[in-house]
């Protein structure tokens, strides 16, 4: 057990340094800061006090680089090793394939949380300035439904990788990550005014998409609404827990399947 | 000259000029077939097709942010039976803040009644019912209608909304009047900014006879319009004709009353406006 704890640890800093190599983060911290410092100063009509709007363009601007890191952490590990061929040294050693996507995606997992919690921390900086809240209960819960919906976002990432090209899985996962992000919370009461082919086809699109909207606490946190309750939080990191073992389960069979 | 051409283009690089060049070639004639066709088009004569383009984004953008601006007004939440203009006088006068909890029961009722466990996490993360900006908070509203405004300066309401936010909620008449007149330099024709004006002159500043200025400009341009008026413009129309009416009233100007009256009536007879005209000329000439 301790072996395969230590080949995970050694998988998960190799993903690490990966990303901080790539200098991503750095892009698009540089980016945000671009676009949010300048907004920061707006005072329509000369009057202060407006900051709601600044919270939520800065929310849309984590959302939006978090899922891109994400998926562009995910989807590139087991293309990249493929292409270097340093899956072969690494599957020559006593190391499982189960392992191996274990550890990859613990690793992408890691990634993609530490550039949230730096995202969060630019975030909190700046609202605390703009608008003095520093800390709220829908914070901490937005916060951790994030790191959920990460988890959901990276097991899709890692699975489509080993199913299609890069370019293909990551164009469809952003296509299914913002299409339900969208439209998840309105599938069910759009299904239920279509025929039946386009009733039996959205209903199964329900079951199996995923939610990426029970992770959405933005409204709550632009508009002051309080915190929901931990038992729907807890309910929504299950949901988060389960459908990335399903999506990792699936990719584990592929890999298995796949012949070097 | 032909040699330094073959020199620098290889034959596929040359299929792909000739190819942009015909692209170039059609839409240069679509565009001139389409400025000098003596059809009637929807669009206004001498309008070039980037600029209707890009009008109609605009106008796009500028709607989705007066829906932004909706949105903030109660609670991020989208509401289809509360209407911004309603809601904003409703908190005005009553000072109510929330309603439509029913929504958030019915939601939960539909979550239980299907036993559908993706209704019942939304209902509970997202905010269902929804509640309405409080007045000393309104300032949260100003930059999306700065930003509708600036997005499309033909975008009337963005005006209108916005001068009755800065007006009313916020307490600065004098930058609601000068956000006005930009959008009246920007819209000429609209009579529905005059009567915004006039009545921010009227209702705040009391001052009656600026007031009476614009409402006499709005009814110029009200008239100028030539056309059948829809439900809403002739509820402003109305509002023309009941300040001006009040205004002589107040200067004991029968004939000017006696006109505005004969307008209203004209424009609608069955209107409670033509009725109040009615009792104040009646008024006005027992007096005499």
């Amino acid at each position: 057990m301790s072996i395969v704890i230590c080949q995970i640890n050694a998988l998960i800093k190799v993903s690490l340094l990966e990303l901080y190599r790539r200098k991503d983060i750095a892009v698009v911290l540089i980016l945000g800061a671009v676009l949010l410092l300048p907004l920061s100063f707006v005072s329509p009509f000369g009057l202060s006090g407006a900051g709601t709007y600044f919270n939520e363009i800065a929310l849309v601007m984590v959302w939006l680089f978090s899922i891109f890191i994400a998926l562009g952490v995910s989807s590139r590990v087991f293309p990249y090793e493929f292409e270097k061929r340093t899956i072969y040294p690494l599957l020559a050693k006593p190391v499982g394939r189960g392992v191996v996507i274990a550890g990859r995606y613990l690793g992408a997992l890691t990634a993609a949380v530490s550039a949230l919690c730096l995202f969060y921390a630019a975030y909190v900086l700046l609202c605390g300035f703009k608008q003095g809240i520093w800390f709220s209960e829908a914070l901490l819960q937005a916060f951790i439904l994030h790191i959920g919906l990460l988890a959901v976002v990276v097991a899709i990432g890692m699975m489509g990788s080993l199913i299609m090209t890069t370019s293909a899985n990551v164009t469809i996962s952003i296509l299914v990550v913002f299409a339900m992000l969208l439209f998840g919370a309105s599938l069910s009461a759009l299904a239920a005014t279509q025929n039946l082919v386009a009733k039996t086809v959205l209903n199964i699109a329900n079951a199996i998409a995923p939610h990426i909207e029970f992770f959405d606490m933005r409204q709550r946190l632009v508009h002051e609404w309080p915190a929901v309750s931990w038992l729907v939080c807890a309910a929504v990191m299950g949901y988060a827990a389960v459908y990335s073992t399903v999506c990792l389960f699936i990719a584990d069979f592929f890999l298995k399947r796949r012949r070097f | 000259m032909k040699s330094l051409y073959n020199s620098c283009f290889d034959n596929s690089e040359r299929i792909r000029i000739l190819q942009i060049s015909v692209g170039l070639f059609v839409i240069v004639c679509l565009q001139w077939g389409l400025t000098s066709a003596k059809i009637d088009l929807p669009q206004k004569k001498g309008n070039s097709l980037m600029s209707l383009i890009s009008d109609d984004t605009r106008n796009v953008i500028s709607s989705s942010m007066m829906d932004k601006v909706e949105s903030y007004f109660h609670g991020g939440v989208k509401v289809d039976n509360c209407s911004l203009d309603d809601a904003i006088e409703h908190v005005m006068h009553d000072g109510e803040e929330s309603h439509g909890e029913e929504n958030e029961q019915a939601h939960h009722e539909v979550a239980l009644t299907l036993f559908n466990p993706v209704l019942w996490v939304n209902s509970k993360i997202h905010a269902q019912e929804h509640h309405h900006l409080v007045p000393k908070r309104s300032v949260e509203l100003l930059p999306w209608i700065v930003a509708a405004s600036r997005a499309s300066p033909h975008n009337i309401q963005s005006y209108q909304i916005g001068s009755y936010i800065l007006n009313r909620m916020v307490g600065k008449s004098q930058i609601a009047i000068d956000f006005l007149q930009e959008g009246i330099k920007n819209n000429p024709a609209s009579f529905e900014l005059e009567v915004s004006l006039a009545e921010i002159f009227f209702n705040t500043r009391k001052d009656k006879e600026r007031a009476r200025e614009s409402f006499e400009i709005a009814l110029v341009k009200c008239q100028a319009l030539g056309r059948e008026l829809s439900d809403d413009e002739v509820f402003v129309e109305m509002k023309i004709y009941f300040y001006l009416g009040l205004i002589a009233k107040e200067r004991g100007d029968t004939n000017r009353l006696r006109t505005i009256f004969q307008m209203a009536l004209k424009a609608n007879p069955n209107n409670t406006v033509t009725y109040s005209l009615t009792g104040w000329l009646a008024e006005l000439e027992s007096k005499k």
